[in-house]
């Protein structure tokens, strides 16, 4: 998905930009109360693991420019 | 002519089994939500296209969904269940104190006089309802502030609030189930609650009069008949007289009385079925043989319905919310089970046959008879 985020491109700013877009998103990547990451699921961006980084930290500037991806990976895992 | 609609949730989606009021003849659609699993779907009393759909996967959590054409399509309705105000902690399996955290929808409960009223029974135990068709949920926290809170701990299924009973007669009374909490009853419309376990003997509880602890799989009521509750619990069928003030054991010749669904016949009160299980280790039938036990006497005296089940090498289990029964002349009883059957009589229970064979593990079968 291509998304328009206001201000600074942060994880925090992006992912509420994806749930403001995709209200039925809300609670599956993030939960719905207390905003942290679902376990079962991971954020990675430029080869980068940014799951446990700051969500408040400026995402890399091929992200913000939109020429890489932002990458939300469940866990490959079945059951 | 009528027609009888199943509402089937699976480990891995929704299934919607159609037929007209001769039962024979089924339709089969699904999976819907594919994948994930559908603890409950469960149609309102007041308008049959009205159905809710409690969709969660440990990946992405928990959606509830909604139909208003009878499960022809959903939409995502609100998913935000926020405890009112701070959480304790309820006790977990090796008697440490464990955070509340919310984990899944067990059972949606559509009020029988609004149409847009429904109640959630969540994990960690809690009730929650909306007023506006799904889309915003409160907590009625006088459940899950009870004094005795602290103390529940979850059941091998989790802390769940898996039974909410909505009082035909008295619209200001709830009652609901939590394993292993026990049974509990508000008579302001959530605000309050207290126990309801008085005469439950659980074994692995040292104090014989616990107030909570029990628990409780399943409570089942005639609508005509309110306070006359039936209860399988873990280990022991029971029976109340007085809205859960007592409880008896029914369990009488039963095979095993330990199990998950209890159920009530349509148009006889007394007329109640249950499907043992070995064992609360063994969460299979007993013997290789799928046995519908059914009482007409609410309890104590229990007749074995076998006809058109295996008897032979079935190790299948019935999950809580897993029986049904419908509302036609002669009453129609349904069950699924983790095998992936649906079971269908026609007759109250004196033959069966298997509507479908190989879906995904049932978790819940709900019947909606639409005339």
């Amino acid at each position: 998905m291509q998304l328009e985020v206001e201000g600074e491109v942060t994880q925090r700013t992006l992912l509420d930009a994806v749930e403001a877009t995709y209200p039925m998103l809300r609670g599956t990547i993030r939960d719905q109360v207390t905003k942290r990451r679902r376990p079962m699921l991971r954020f990675f961006a430029c080869e980068e693991d940014l799951s446990d980084e700051s969500l408040d930290a400026p995402l890399p500037e091929r992200v913000a420019a939109g020429t890489e991806p932002y990458l939300i990976v469940g866990a490959i895992a079945g059951g | 002519m009528a027609k009888v609609r199943l509402l089937v949730g699976t480990h891995k989606g929704a299934f919607v089994l159609t037929s007209d009021e001769r039962r024979r003849q089924w339709k089969v659609e699904g999976p819907t939500f594919a994948g994930w699993d559908v603890y409950h779907v469960k149609g309102s009393p007041i308008d049959p296209d009205r159905l809710y759909a409690s969709q969660s996967r440990g990946w992405f959590g928990q959606v509830v969904q909604r139909s208003n054409d009878g499960g022809a399509t959903w939409e995502a309705a609100g998913n935000k269940f926020n405890y009112d105000g701070p959480t304790n902690t309820h006790k977990w399996y090796d008697n440490s104190d464990h955070p509340y955290e919310f984990l899944r929808v067990w059972h949606l409960e559509p009020s029988p006089t609004d149409l847009d009223t429904v109640y959630a029974g969540v994990e960690d135990a809690a009730l929650f309802r909306s007023t506006d068709g799904g889309a915003n949920w409160e907590e009625l926290k006088g459940l899950r502030t009870h004094p005795t809170a602290p103390t529940w701990a979850p059941g091998a299924g989790g802390l769940c609030l898996h039974t909410i009973i909505l009082d035909p007669k008295k619209p200001d009374r709830i009652i609901t189930a939590i394993s292993s909490a026990g049974a509990f009853r508000s008579d302001d419309k959530g605000k309050t609650w207290r126990p309801i376990n008085k005469g439950l003997v659980s074994n692995f509880i040292p104090d014989p009069d616990a107030e909570v602890g029990h628990c409780v799989h399943h409570v089942a009521m005639h609508p005509s008949r309110p306070d006359v509750l039936f209860m399988q619990k873990h280990w022991d069928v029971m029976r109340s007289d007085d809205a859960g003030d007592s409880w008896q054991e029914v369990s009488g010749n039963l095979p095993s009385d330990f199990g998950f669904v209890i159920d009530v016949h349509a148009h006889e009160p007394d007329t109640i079925y249950v499907v043992p299980i070995k064992s609360d280790s063994d969460h299979f039938v007993p013997d290789g043989k799928l046995r519908v036990y059914r009482s007409r006497t609410g309890g104590t005296e229990w007749e074995a319905l076998t006809k058109g089940l295996p008897q032979k090498d079935c190790y299948v289990n019935v999950l809580r919310d897993a029986m049904t029964v419908d509302s036609l002349d002669s009453c129609g009883v349904y069950f699924g089970t983790t095998g992936g059957q649906v079971y269908a009589s026609t007759d109250a229970g004196d033959s069966w046959n298997a509507i479908v064979n190989n879906l995904p593990a049932v978790l819940s079968v709900e019947v909606q008879t639409l005339r």
